[in-house]
């Protein structure tokens, strides 16, 4: 079976300093999102012409398909429908076949991520190189991206300089950041030249034009793009917007949410192949039309990706991406995931305090904690947990609805903790004081202290 | 076909009934910039994405810059010579030598220091990817206050390929430590051409 979400984070904690580091950075880069948030007055605004533009949008979404189809068709793009990942990846092949290509660069793309692109294409003999300098670093060490935005924000210098030691013959241990990015430079130059086909994911694409945008700040998708003789770009459905002027919103949301950039060093607009040149789009659902008419969780086709709803969780801080065992990790991976897969991906929807912080900051006003309290119910309905845990909520149900029961075994718990705390402390029987401290019990209830003190 | 047919069927049956968009009023929003003030706020955002930006006030202080600044350098002036790309046949090998390319900007966005390009005036889409060096040129009256302005210019424009720009390539990937240079110019150079340094007159 699978590694659950809390063994992997155990995984993750072993390492007390790294934690601390992931949790400090993320929770900077959280700051700057802020600080770049508070210099647009009308930030609460733009979040919500966001969300209700991406509202309607889905409500229309059929059309709006249609219509980019026509308009990007008229272009001279390719247009391909996926249903599902393994119709992604055939479309994808066939077309590098067709080209009689065996090595493409890819810029970063989450889609392909979820969908095993790399994978199957390395099966069939074709050599796929990540041009994103994380992605770059993660696909070396053979490893996913533990983040949508920060590929491999879960690494420190020194083993990015091992890994390049390794496999790009740099200095052995030479970790200064500026001698590492410019040895990636050249490496991937290289590949930039000789390559004949390039992927990239979609950021936006627009009914009304025919046109999608690619964002990125290295400008890899562009290098690969311009570069190749054929740009093939995959999309899931749910990044449609209806017109131009609409990405005025979401060109100042996205990358000051993300990194609290004013915007990405590059915001590219592709209408057209240029001459001599051919584009695909692959359209993919892959869930999203099943996700679509779930009432409950719909409004998650509405993400832009912009990681800020990582940054911020207190969980995915202090477990890492990779705990998360899906592409998209975070808050919002536990909300798209149980939708591809609920058996393997049921514990997601725990792996969150449900503090909000995530709906908070999300530029499009997703109420992320709802949704993953929803799933929690969807997946206890369908007894989806260990033995354990429903034999315990059982007790807790019990306890919390006997008001007589409740005070008892409170102040049986009381009791314990003070006489007898190796009964609790026992991680093996408790997990939740694994990496904590014993509370100090209390004398009293605070229902005790109330019926003595309340009536002061 | 199929799947696309199927995939459509699935959203139509799917969809929520219909929420109407109301029309986007930019205009009703707070908006801290001080039209006045468009291009030194502009200066500021741009040095931030970390573009170094001078003001130069006539063509000649401009072609005195050019010749200066790139000196015995691999260098592409589209600024002068428009058609410069389709004289040059250029594979990519060739276009990963240049190391300074000038180009013209359509206009410049204040709330962010990025400038809007389309493939007019990039000749070659890779070109301003490409280069080591890049400097845009832009003038003082064509800056917008923001992003809405700025897709309020795009609308209509047709062409094939059209980029925003802010600041040079970068990438902080490695332990969250800003490099400038990922992949593409290592440096960006905005010159503003104030008053008289685009037509003299
Ligand atoms: S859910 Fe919201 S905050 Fe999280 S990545 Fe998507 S858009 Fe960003």
């Amino acid at each position: 079976m699978k590694k659950k979400h809390a063994e992997l984070a155990e995984v993750f904690n072993a390492d007390e300093s790294m934690t601390d580091w992931h949790d400090e950075t993320l929770w900077w880069i959280r700051q700057k999102r802020d600080r770049s948030a508070h210099n647009i007055p009308e930030w609460e605004q733009l979040r919500q012409w966001a969300s209700d533009i991406k509202a309607h949008t889905l409500s229309n979404l059929d059309y709006y398909l249609e219509e980019f189809e026509r308009n990007a068709i008229a272009n001279g793009i390719k247009v391909h429908w996926a249903r599902d990942a393994a119709e992604h990846n055939a479309i994808i092949a066939g077309i590098i076949r067709e080209n009689g290509v065996s090595r493409v660069v890819k810029s970063k793309s989450m889609l392909t991520e979820e969908c095993h692109l790399n994978d199957h294409l390395k099966d069939l003999g074709i050599e796929v190189v990540d041009t994103d300098l994380g992605e770059r670093i993660v696909q070396l060490r053979d490893e996913p991206p533990s983040h949508i935005v920060l590929p491999a924000i879960h690494l420190k210098k020194e083993e990015v300089s091992k890994t390049f030691h390794q496999k790009l013959g740099t200095e052995l241990g030479n970790h200064d950041p500026v001698y590492l990015t410019s040895a990636a430079r050249d490496h991937l130059r290289e590949r930039f030249i000789e390559a004949e086909l390039a992927i990239t994911g979609v950021n936006f694409a627009v009914a009304n034009t025919g046109e999608f945008v690619v964002c990125t700040n290295e400008g890899n998708a562009d290098m690969g793009a311009h570069l190749a003789k054929v740009h093939i770009a995959a999309m899931g459905i749910e990044k449609l917007i209806p017109s131009q002027k609409h990405l005025g919103v979401f060109t100042r949301l996205l990358a000051r949410s993300a990194t609290g950039q004013p915007i990405t060093a590059y915001t590219s607009h592709f209408r057209t192949p240029a001459r001599g040149r051919a584009i695909h789009i692959v359209l993919v659902d892959n869930g999203r039309s099943r996700l679509l008419g779930q009432e409950d969780f719909r409004n998650s086709l509405k993400c832009i990706r912009c990681g800020a709803c990582f940054n911020t969780c207190p969980v995915y801080r202090r477990s890492g991406g990779h705990s998360y065992h899906t592409a998209i990790a975070g808050p919002i991976g536990s909300i798209l995931s149980p939708n591809l897969d609920l058996k393997a991906n049921a514990d997601l929807p725990f792996a969150s305090t449900l503090c909000g912080s995530c709906s908070n900051v999300c530029p499009v006003k997703i109420n992320i904690h709802e949704q993953l309290w929803k799933w929690r119910q969807v997946i206890a309905d369908k007894k989806q947990f260990g033995l354990f845990k429903r034999l315990s909520m059982r007790v807790t149900a019990t306890v919390l609805s006997s008001p007589f029961v409740y005070r008892i075994t409170g102040r049986m718990a009381r009791w314990v903790l003070r006489n007898w705390p190796a009964m609790i402390n026992r991680k093996s029987i408790n997990p939740w004081y694994k990496q904590r401290e014993m509370p100090e019990a209390p004398k009293e209830s605070f229902r005790e202290w109330y019926v003595k003190n309340g009536q002061l | 076909m199929k799947a696309r047919s199927i995939i459509l069927d699935k959203v139509r049956n799917s969809k929520p009934s219909f929420i109407p968009l109301d029309d986007i009023k930019y205009s009703s929003m707070v908006c801290r910039t001080d039209r006045n003030n468009w291009w030194s706020q502009f200066r500021a955002l741009a040095e931030t994405v970390g573009a170094s930006v001078i003001r130069l006030d006539s063509q000649h202080d401009f072609q005195q810059f050019i010749d200066e600044y790139c000196e015995g350098q691999a260098i592409v002036n589209l600024y002068h010579h428009p058609d410069a790309p389709t004289l040059m046949p250029l594979d990519n090998t060739d276009l990963a030598l240049i190391q300074s390319a000038v180009m013209p900007a359509a206009f410049a966005v204040a709330e962010n220091g990025a400038l809007w390009l389309s493939e007019k005036q990039m000749g070659i889409r890779v070109l301003p990817f490409i280069c080591e060096q890049l400097v845009l040129v832009v003038n003082e009256r064509e800056i917008v206050a923001n992003m809405h302005e700025a897709y309020e210019r795009i609308t209509g424009d047709l062409e094939g390929f059209g980029v925003f720009i802010a600041g040079p390539s970068k990438t902080a990937d490695i332990e969250q430590s800003l490099v400038i240079g990922a992949h593409g110019p290592k440096s960006l150079t905005v010159v503003i051409l104030g008053n008289g340094g685009s037509d003299p007159a």
